[in-house]
């Protein structure tokens, strides 16, 4: 086999391949040995035929296998051979094929982005800081004492401030009940503050047992929008009419519902879990911020089937099984474009400023990170483990800790600049 | 005399053919039912412009073949194995 390298475009290249007539001829051989243990035809046993009469009768089988089975394995061969780190499988065209002549075919490979990143120390990022304060706790435990309220039954009409526990069933416009709109054991509270009019209204004076017939008209931003700005009948079912006895905030609500000593305690959990959340948060600011200056400042091309091969992986991850039609591809295509040509070159960045900063990730750091997930969800323990057990799976792990480490490398360096608000959060686009 | 083509129908290309021309320089070939060794000879002689030794015939009798509950059978035919002089052949596969 050989081959000549030609490169066509940033970060594509070109192998010219051609395998030596006689070469094929072997191969050939070697398939149409293989055809003929499965062959049968007319007068011989299966496997019988002799060889020059497989070749005759299976000629398109035999050149089928030839061009499926060797092409592929020729090209991942001189791939190798001219040193070349494809990211996406190389593509195979103008394949030149006739019996007796050498076979000459183009494989379209395209390399990973390797680019000098400029200006990456120091990057300016802004840190908003938030400190937890006591009306955020204070929020969070009212929160908790409303979901952990106990119900008593009531023995009379429902009156405002009343729950009602009903099952109902919306009716369609001559009055059948609708397939699928069953809602059983639903709690509705009387008098709060969002509860639509026309259901307070059909609600009040139920008693237990009752069954009724109310018809809700829906606000046009109604959050459902099958339902928004229309009205519905419902058929309903009172079950109890109750009373809701919030519990009282003192050790006891600790002790009952969280299992927990006191109320200073669990006020300290909530404010340790608003800490964490705040932490969590502020990281993924000056992560995103970092990313975004890095990118601004190192823009790039990226090879176009590397940006295909992604969208087409995310298309098939956000669809499911479901066939996609040519149209509606095309717009989930345009849709994921921007994100995942963003992730790309972060990605590629990344692994740039790593190299360029010599970082590296070792063997026993990508060991740990298995038994870090491993350890984080005992019951999957195995299966994470195995799913780890290949050169690719590791290499792939290597990849994204080799990321993360140039990541919190770049953050380190980064200039970070707090700024102290209280204002409501700002929405911080994740980073991936 | 007959037509060469109407006395030999056809070349058989079985596994116990590929042996015995393998082994011996023998074709098998399915032939007319009236058509005796000399004809045979004669008509192999000029379809295939080679020497023909020997000749040797069979009648095969009809395989019997049911479609569900009607049965009926294969008509009789007539074989001839006949062998060649040893450095001649017959291109059987010249299609190719």
């Amino acid at each position: 086999m050989n081959y000549k390298v030609r490169s066509t475009g940033t970060w594509q290249h070109t192998l010219d391949i051609d395998v030596p007539a006689d070469e094929v001829a072997r191969r050939l051989g070697d398939v149409a040995r293989q055809i003929q243990r499965q062959a049968s035809l007319p007068g011989f046993r299966r496997g019988r035929v002799p060889i020059d009469l497989v070749r005759q009768h299976f000629a398109h089988s035999v050149e089928q296998e030839f061009l499926e089975t060797f092409v592929p394995r020729i090209t991942s061969e001189a791939v190798d051979q001219a040193r070349l780190n494809p990211v996406v499988p190389p593509l195979v065209r103008n394949v030149r094929f006739s019996p007796g002549q050498p076979l000459r075919f183009e494989a379209v490979v395209d390399v990973r982005p390797e680019i000098e990143v400029k200006d990456y120390r120091r990057i300016p990022v802004r840190r908003t800081v938030r400190p937890v304060d006591e009306a955020q706790v204070q929020k969070v435990l009212a929160d908790l004492q409303e979901e952990s309220a106990v119900f008593a039954d009531l023995d009379r009409p429902a009156e405002r401030g009343d729950v009602v526990l009903l099952d109902s069933t919306r009716l369609d416009a001559g009055g059948r009940r609708l397939q699928g709109t069953r809602a059983k054991n639903r709690r509705i509270q009387l008098g709060a503050p969002d509860l639509l009019p026309d259901l307070e209204n059909g609600l009040l004076g139920a008693s237990a047992g009752q069954e009724r017939t109310i018809e809700v008209g829906y606000p046009p931003d109604y959050a459902v929008a099958e339902l928004a700005g229309h009205q519905a009948r419902y058929v309903i079912k009172v079950r109890k009419i109750q009373a809701k006895n919030l519990r009282e905030m003192d050790d006891n609500f600790a002790r009952e519902v969280f299992h927990l000593e006191s109320l200073e305690e669990l006020r300290s959990r909530v404010r340790l879990n608003l800490e964490m959340e705040e932490r969590v948060r502020s990281q993924r600011e000056v992560e995103a911020g970092v990313t975004e200056v890095l990118l601004s400042r190192n823009p790039m091309d990226l090879p176009e089937r590397l940006v295909e091969w992604m969208l087409e992986r995310v298309i098939r991850e956000a669809t499911g099984k479901r066939e996609v039609p040519d149209k509606l591809r095309a717009e989930l295509a345009e849709r994921y474009r921007p994100q995942v040509e963003r992730s790309l070159k972060r990605e590629v960045l990344l692994s740039s400023v790593a190299r360029q900063e010599k970082l590296d990730v070792t063997e026993e750091e990508t060991a740990e990170e298995i038994d870090r997930m491993a350890q984080a969800e005992p019951r999957q323990a195995a299966r994470v483990r195995a799913r780890y057990q290949t050169p690719e799976a590791r290499a792939n792990l290597r990849e994204s800790l080799l990321e993360r480490k140039a990541l919190d490398w770049l953050i380190n360096e980064a200039e970070v600049q707090d700024d102290v608000g209280t204002e409501s959060p700002i929405v911080v686009p994740a980073t991936r | 005399m007959k037509d060469a083509r109407t006395i030999v129908h056809r070349v058989l290309i079985t596994e116990k053919g590929t042996e015995l021309r393998e082994r011996r320089n023998q074709y098998h070939f399915e032939v007319a039912r009236d058509a005796n060794k000399i004809e045979i000879k004669r008509a192999v002689e000029t379809i295939f412009s080679v020497k023909v030794v020997d000749v040797r015939t069979m009648q095969q009798r009809g395989k019997e073949k049911r479609q569900g509950r009607f049965s009926g059978r294969r008509s009789d035919w007539k074989k001839a194995i006949v062998t060649l002089k040893p450095d001649q052949k017959i291109e059987l596969f010249e299609q190719i």
